[in-house]
């Protein structure tokens, strides 16, 4: 098989590739990456960790060209460049692995991997099916995937898919000409174990003439692949590693900023649940998930953890009504729950708090009085009219009670950080007094430490005054730091069930063993 | 010296404070004042405001959709299919049928948002299927002919007689679309519908009944509609098959003219009323400068177009669902 490979630099050495220089972004009143600098060496994998909201994804965003950056540059051998578009960081031999699948789904393997860069596959403007194939198989090989490159993508397993989206990136970052440079953003979140080790020797495999980039969540993981490893915290890189000479421990520490002190997970407001059963879930099902068995107490708080595709997200809508339940049964304080409507949820008094804060969570285009009063707009009115009076005094309230930094009720929400406007969020279904339950599916996500650390009080204080707390956790030790319980879903079902005090916490390993 | 960073800042104030409506309408009166001085008598005006009772109504049910970030396609053709059905009917039943025809309008409301919800179908699509069945039945039901209003049962008079040069048709649309703007405008149901109409999803997480808002909403647009249908027949005493076809343009093109965002949310009663009255003194205008009925929708696109482009807010990726 004829492959071509007409790299301008021939030779493979450990000379930098690029070197990211003082790059700065803001997004309104957040700075997302603080005067960023980093170099990436040829053939070498780049580790990149932080918390959620560190300015990983952005960073990688404007790596490969889908945000521009305010200041900074690249340099690329002896030239500085800015990329404005994708196809500048690719023509620079830089392709980004989607997260979020980007393959066409009802197109066939080769076709996906060269769309865009039909380039030589092409004769007479249209698509030589045997050269096309032939191509495909070169990369297809190189990522260990051994699928017909004319089957139709949807077909193929999700794992074999990030793999076929592996082959595509490489062949796009070739096609510059250049050695390529592939961006990894947390490509093992929604992998299984195996599937991980494929990618693995995958990555090991491809190192010989490509670096990589790769972003992840799970620090073991980090320390295993890569050769040198950056730190991220509140937008700027804190730390560069030797990941040979540094344990999980020592990078979490790095990555949080701090020791895993009481204070950050407020554990001392840690309250005891009442023995009085507040929810109780009977063999529930629903899309994603099945057999699903909880009793929550009075002042529990329960975390769930697990994967994207573990079905916890869709539990938590389903509790919530926003979905309608396939099976099983759902008792709030003894009462039956029909589910499949929110407005009788909330009329129960069950308060949701979604994952997509901006999407889901608050109406950007309102101002903060309206967010604060939307779910309980009884509290904004008289006599069935709204009352600018009413929502102002809710707006004092609350912005006095949970530390709230806005101008006025009248403030536009899309102008407050992301910590203020969760709170809002929250205010929201805290203003409920018949407030029982309450379901957050990853409240702290992109938020900074601080917020993070409020918002964990706010939680606690909810709990103390005997709110049942669902808490779909954000990371594993917000999971385990901030509950009474924690349960692990894998594929739809509850794996496993620990419990957790300060006392005695349930260990990392073994919560890991639900998950994956 | 002051600088203005970006002169769009300036045109999205207006626009946010729903201004900008006002301005092009001062303009409009201003320009026909000068070509034709005389065309602002109060006569004139109260023919103005007699052709745009009709329009306000049809425009007001038209907006009410649009801040959902729906559309209705079928809002002028269900209305001739209502004025056919009130003719007939008040031929048939005396002026009984008025109040049975507002409940028939108000179950096509609810049928049609139902068919727009369950199957997730786009609300142009149900919308252009409604306009076909309403123009379909006009037809039958007319046999494609002109229906005349019995003596009997007209009430042109009453409607069109004018205490202090406003005909009453005018002020009772004012009025019923008066209610309706407060209710938009100031109550939990009404910022529910906005709600809607910026982000559905995050309505229905914070436990808005998104079902029962938006069929709702659209209840009270086709019962606007059967009113507007009332009036119509009133009006004329007369009614056939397209009667009133040729207000679907200038409704949308008031809606959008007045400040109302087709991508939903950001809008009002309000706004629409100087739409109206834009697009009234337009057609005045058109009238005076003897510019062809025919050409007359072509203006109204054109309107609908400019308007759009002018007042869209780019950021806001969106369609119409």
């Amino acid at each position: 098989m004829e492959t071509k490979k007409t790299f301008k630099n021939g030779v493979v050495t450990m000379a930098t590739r690029v070197s990211v220089n003082s790059i700065s972004k803001s997004f309104g009143v957040v700075q997302a990456l603080k005067d960023v600098s980093l170099k990436i060496n040829d053939a070498e994998v780049i580790g990149l960790v932080g918390e959620n909201g560190a300015g990983k994804s952005t960073l990688l965003k404007v790596i490969s060209g889908n945000i521009r950056a305010e200041s900074g540059n690249f340099a690329i051998g002896d030239q500085i460049k800015i990329f404005g578009s994708v196809s500048d960081a690719t023509n620079a031999g830089i392709s980004m692995v989607y997260q979020e699948q980007s393959l066409l789904p009802n197109m066939s393997v080769a076709e996906n991997i060269f769309l865009g860069i039909e380039g030589d596959a092409k004769r007479f403007g249209t698509f030589s099916p045997k050269r096309i194939r032939e191509k495909a198989i070169d990369y297809l090989n190189r990522v260990s995937v051994n699928v017909d490159p004319k089957s139709i993508t949807e077909n193929h397993s999700f794992g074999t898919r990030q793999m076929i989206e592996i082959a595509k990136a490489l062949a796009i970052a070739e096609f510059s000409g250049n050695p390529p440079i592939l961006l990894l953003d947390e490509p093992t979140s929604v992998l299984s174990k195996n599937e991980i080790e494929v990618l693995f020797s995958v990555i090991r495999e491809i190192k010989k003439n490509t670096s990589v980039v790769f972003v992840s969540h799970r620090l073991e993981e980090v320390l295993t692949i890569s050769d040198r490893v950056y730190v991220m915290r509140d937008g700027q890189i804190v730390a560069e590693i030797d990941p040979r000479n540094v344990s999980v421990d020592e990078l979490f520490k790095l990555m949080v900023g701090r020791d895993l002190s009481k204070s950050y997970f407020q554990e001392e407001l840690t309250n005891t649940p009442s023995d009085r059963k507040l929810l109780e879930l009977q063999n529930l099902g629903g899309l994603g998930f099945e057999n699903v068995v909880l009793d929550l107490r009075l002042g529990e708080i329960v975390s769930i953890l697990g994967l994207q595709d573990s079905g916890r997200e869709n539990l938590g809508r389903v509790i919530f009504g926003a979905l309608p339940k396939k099976k099983g049964k759902m008792f709030l304080d003894g009462k039956l729950l029909a589910g499949r409507n929110t407005s009788r949820s909330v009329a129960n008094g069950i308060g949701y708090v979604p994952s997509e804060r901006k999407t889901e969570g608050i109406i950007l285009a309102m101002d903060v009085g309206d967010n604060l009063s939307f779910a309980h707009p009884e509290n904004a009115t008289r006599y069935g009219i709204l009352s600018r009076g009413r929502i102002t005094q809710l707006f004092i309230k609350w912005a006095g009670q949970l530390e709230l930094k806005a101008p006025s009720s009248r403030t536009s929400i899309k102008s407050l950080s992301g910590g203020n406007q969760q709170k809002i969020v929250l205010a929201k279904w805290l203003m409920d007094s018949n407030l029982k339950l309450l379901i957050l599916d990853t409240p702290t996500r992109g938020l900074d430490v601080g917020a993070k650390t409020e918002i964990y009080r706010i939680l606690r204080e909810l709990a103390a005054k005997g709110i049942g707390i669902i808490l779909l956790a954000d990371s594993l030790e917000e999971g385990i730091f901030m509950s009474h319980r924690v349960l692990t879903m894998k594929d739809g079902k509850v794996t496993g069930e620990f419990v957790s005090s300060p006392e005695n916490r349930p260990e990392r390993t073994s919560l890991l063993q639900g998950i994956l | 010296m002051m600088e203005i960073k970006n002169p769009n800042h300036f045109f999205a104030f207006l626009r946010q404070k729903g201004i900008s409506s006002l301005i092009v309408l001062i303009v409009l009166v201003g320009i026909l004042l000068l070509v034709k001085p005389e065309s602002m008598s109060l006569s004139s005006i109260s023919s103005l405001m007699d052709q745009a009772s009709i329009l306000l109504l049809l425009a007001s049910a038209q907006c009410i959709i649009i801040i959902m970030g729906r559309i209705d396609l079928a809002n002028a053709t269900f209305c001739s299919l209502l004025t056919v059905i009130t003719a007939l009917s008040l031929n048939s039943f005396g002026f009984l049928a008025i109040p049975v025809l507002i409940v028939f309008a108000i179950f096509v409301g609810f049928l049609q948002s139902w068919l727009h919800q369950i199957f997730q179908v786009p609300s142009f699509v149900i919308s252009l299927a409604f306009l076909g069945i309403a123009s379909g039945c006009a037809l039958v039901l007319t046999s494609a002919s002109t229906i005349l209003v019995k003596p009997n049962v007209r009430f042109t008079k009453v409607l069109f007689s004018s205490p202090g040069d406003i005909p009453i048709s005018f002020m009772l649309s004012l009025f019923i679309v008066g209610i309706l703007g407060f209710l938009l405008a100031k109550t939990p149901w009404g910022r529910a519908v906005r709600a809607i109409g910026f982000n559905q999803r995050a309505s229905t997480y914070s436990g808005i009944n998104t079902f029962w808002v938006m069929s709702s909403a659209f209840m009270v647009a086709t019962t606007l509609i059967a009113i507007a249908s009332t009036l119509n027949v009133g009006y004329l005493g007369t009614a056939s098959a397209s009667i009133a076809d040729s207000y679907l343009l200038p409704g949308i093109a008031a809606v959008v003219v007045g400040g109302t965002s087709i991508a939903g949310g950001i809008g009002g009663i309000g706004r629409t009323v100087w739409g109206v009255l834009i697009i009234s003194v337009l057609r005045i205008g058109m009238d005076l400068l003897h510019i062809s009925q025919n050409v007359q929708p072509v203006v109204y696109g054109i309107i609908i177009i400019l308007a759009i482009a002018l007042t869209v807010d780019r950021s806001r990726v969106s369609i119409v669902a």
